[in-house]
């Protein structure tokens, strides 16, 4: 059982080792997640000029991808997570 | 303003250049009265503009408190088989359950979270049993009163290299890690919902490690509590002869530098755990021993960008009787045993493991499946009365497995179709008093009070805003 367990943390934290984070992303930009709501972050990724003041416009596809992935999954009406201190 | 200092500069110039000329000036001074003009309607509809985030701002700090809501209805269609052999089932058992949510920022380093929940079988205001004790209250079904679920601040005392905040009040201690993948959420709980799950009161300090040691996330937890508090009725000091139920927790969390990764190693001790016992004469009830609980657990959620999620809980508990029985309608009930005077430790095992796998499908709107399973020794023993379904298939001394299918309809709703098979190996899966016993040992006519077999299919429909 301890052995099974070892091995699946091994396994997944070497499989993540090459994953890029939209959380990465968002602190290379400077940008705050909870400091706008959903639809807010939504019409800055429909927008050129918004994103590239914002510097996002230089990332890839797939980057761009995360980074909206996370800046609305934070954002300030998100289903924010609960524990103690957070 | 920008624009209209520069226009007034450029008007200063002209005047300055072609003052001699009379159509110049009169063009000027046409071109003068207009900046004005403009001036003047800047400077108006600042004051307008001012006047109106000046509104909205009040409004946002008089309105103290934000609001959720979170709504669930759901069928259940039960199956059992009870360790006698006979068979039962209820085809759909409807409820509903209505959680508000509630966050506020009171300032910088405090802000306060809390939960009220109403949540009962459809037609019916039968309390479920034990649905009044304190870890269960909103979380089985009762009648259609709220409950306070949880009711916390949380207050960074210290800032800087190595915080420190203090989380008082009905902590965040249900739905925890990793059931946020089967609810469709993200983490709800401080706690790994293998060992703990419930309301709970209590305090706990966090201190971040993170800046200190480089570890992501890092954050040691220390947490008091109480599982009873004898001070209930009209006496302020309470019986005498039972003493109270105090838990301590120290919990380690980190990340692995990973998103959604999440390391969880815990211990946990009750002392002077309760029986909660009552025969014809009214409650019997008393101290029966101390349980500890240790635990280890990892989560990664869409590990390496796959859209798949993994996790792998395992916990050890071990209960101390101290010899003392109370009476259960005449039989004699200790800490997982019915001997009076057995102060033997009993250790049990669980462990869970499960994941959820995300389908990019744009037209299914990105549909989840998801598979768990649990199992649990003979004494195997956890806080997790108050779990996150009626099954609390986490406590089970057996196995359990469960498969699912998340529907979502908007980014707020789903719907979600599921199944659990529990088979108990043996008795009273998540009970702290009887001994646990083989189905095959329990006599006639026990055995038709104990669950052998259980089957669930449900569908549940679920808006979160």
């Amino acid at each position: 059982m301890k052995k099974g367990f070892v091995a699946f943390l091994m396994i997944t934290v070497a499989l993540s080792a090459f994953a890029a984070g939209g959380k990465d992303l968002a602190a290379k930009l400077k940008l705050d997640a909870s400091s706008k709501a959903i639809k807010q972050w939504e019409r800055i990724f429909g927008d050129d000029g918004k994103m590239g003041a914002m510097g996002i416009d230089k990332l890839s596809a797939g980057d761009q991808d995360a980074l909206k992935k996370y800046l609305t999954s934070h954002a300030a009406d998100s289903d924010h997570p609960e524990a103690a201190g957070l | 303003m920008k624009k209209a200092i520069l226009l007034s500069a450029l008007a200063s110039l002209v005047v300055t250049t072609y003052a001699a000329e009379p159509s110049v000036q009169s063009q000027i001074d046409d071109l003068k009265s207009k900046i004005e003009a403009l001036q003047k309607v800047q400077t108006s509809s600042h004051t307008e503009m001012e006047d109106r985030v000046d509104k909205v701002e009040t409004a946002s700090m008089v309105n103290k408190i934000n609001w959720g809501v979170d709504f669930r209805t759901r069928v259940d269609s039960f199956k059992q088989t009870a360790a006698n052999g006979i068979k039962s089932s209820n085809d759909d058992v409807w409820s509903n359950r209505l959680r508000l949510n509630m966050s506020s920022i009171i300032t910088d380093d405090m802000k306060f979270t809390g939960r009220v929940v109403m949540y009962k079988n459809w037609a019916d205001s039968y309390a479920y049993p034990y649905a009044g004790m304190d870890p269960m209250q909103g979380r089985r079904p009762s009648d259609s009163t709220l409950s306070v679920d949880r009711a916390y601040v949380d207050w960074t005392v210290l800032k800087g290299e190595v915080p420190v905040a203090l989380t008082i009040g009905r902590q965040p201690s249900s739905d925890g890690p990793s059931h946020q993948f089967k609810d469709n959420t993200v983490r709800k709980s401080t706690y790994s919902a293998l060992s703990f799950d419930g309301g709970a009161d209590g305090v706990v300090a966090t201190v971040g490690l993170q800046k200190l040691t480089g570890i992501p996330e890092l954050a040691l937890r220390v947490g008091y509590g109480k599982g009873y508090q004898q001070n209930t009725g009209a006496s302020y000091t309470g019986a005498a002869g039972i003493s109270d139920t105090k838990v301590g927790g120290v919990f380690l969390d980190a990340g692995l530098g990973i998103a959604g990764s999440l390391v969880q190693i815990s211990a946990v001790k009750a002392t002077n755990v309760v029986s909660n016992t009552v025969d014809a004469k009214g409650s019997t009830n008393a101290n029966i021993g101390d349980v500890s609980l240790y635990t280890a657990m990892v989560e990664f959620t869409n590990l390496a960008n796959t859209n798949l999620d993994l996790f792998a809980h395992y916990a050890m508990s071990v209960s101390s009787p101290n010899g003392v029985t109370s009476s259960y309608y005449g039989m004699p009930m200790g800490l997982l045993t019915n001997t009076t005077g057995d102060t033997a430790e009993k250790t049990g095992h669980a462990f869970w493991v499960g994941g959820r796998y995300t389908f990019e499908n744009a037209l299914l709107n990105n549909p989840r499946v998801g598979l768990e399973y649990n199992h649990g020794s003979k004494n195997w023993f956890s806080f997790t009365q108050g779990s996150n379904d009626v099954t609390n298939k986490l406590a089970t001394r057996g196995d359990a497995v469960e498969a699912y299918y998340i529907q979502p309809i908007n980014r707020y709703a789903y719907l979600r179709v599921g199944a659990q098979v529990i088979n108990y190996d043996y008795s009273g899966s998540g009970m702290q008093i009887g001994a646990p016993t083989a189905m095959a040992l329990i006599p006639a006519p026990n055995n038709a009070l104990v669950l052998d077999k259980l089957t669930n299919y449900y569908l549940l429909f679920n808006v979160n805003y």
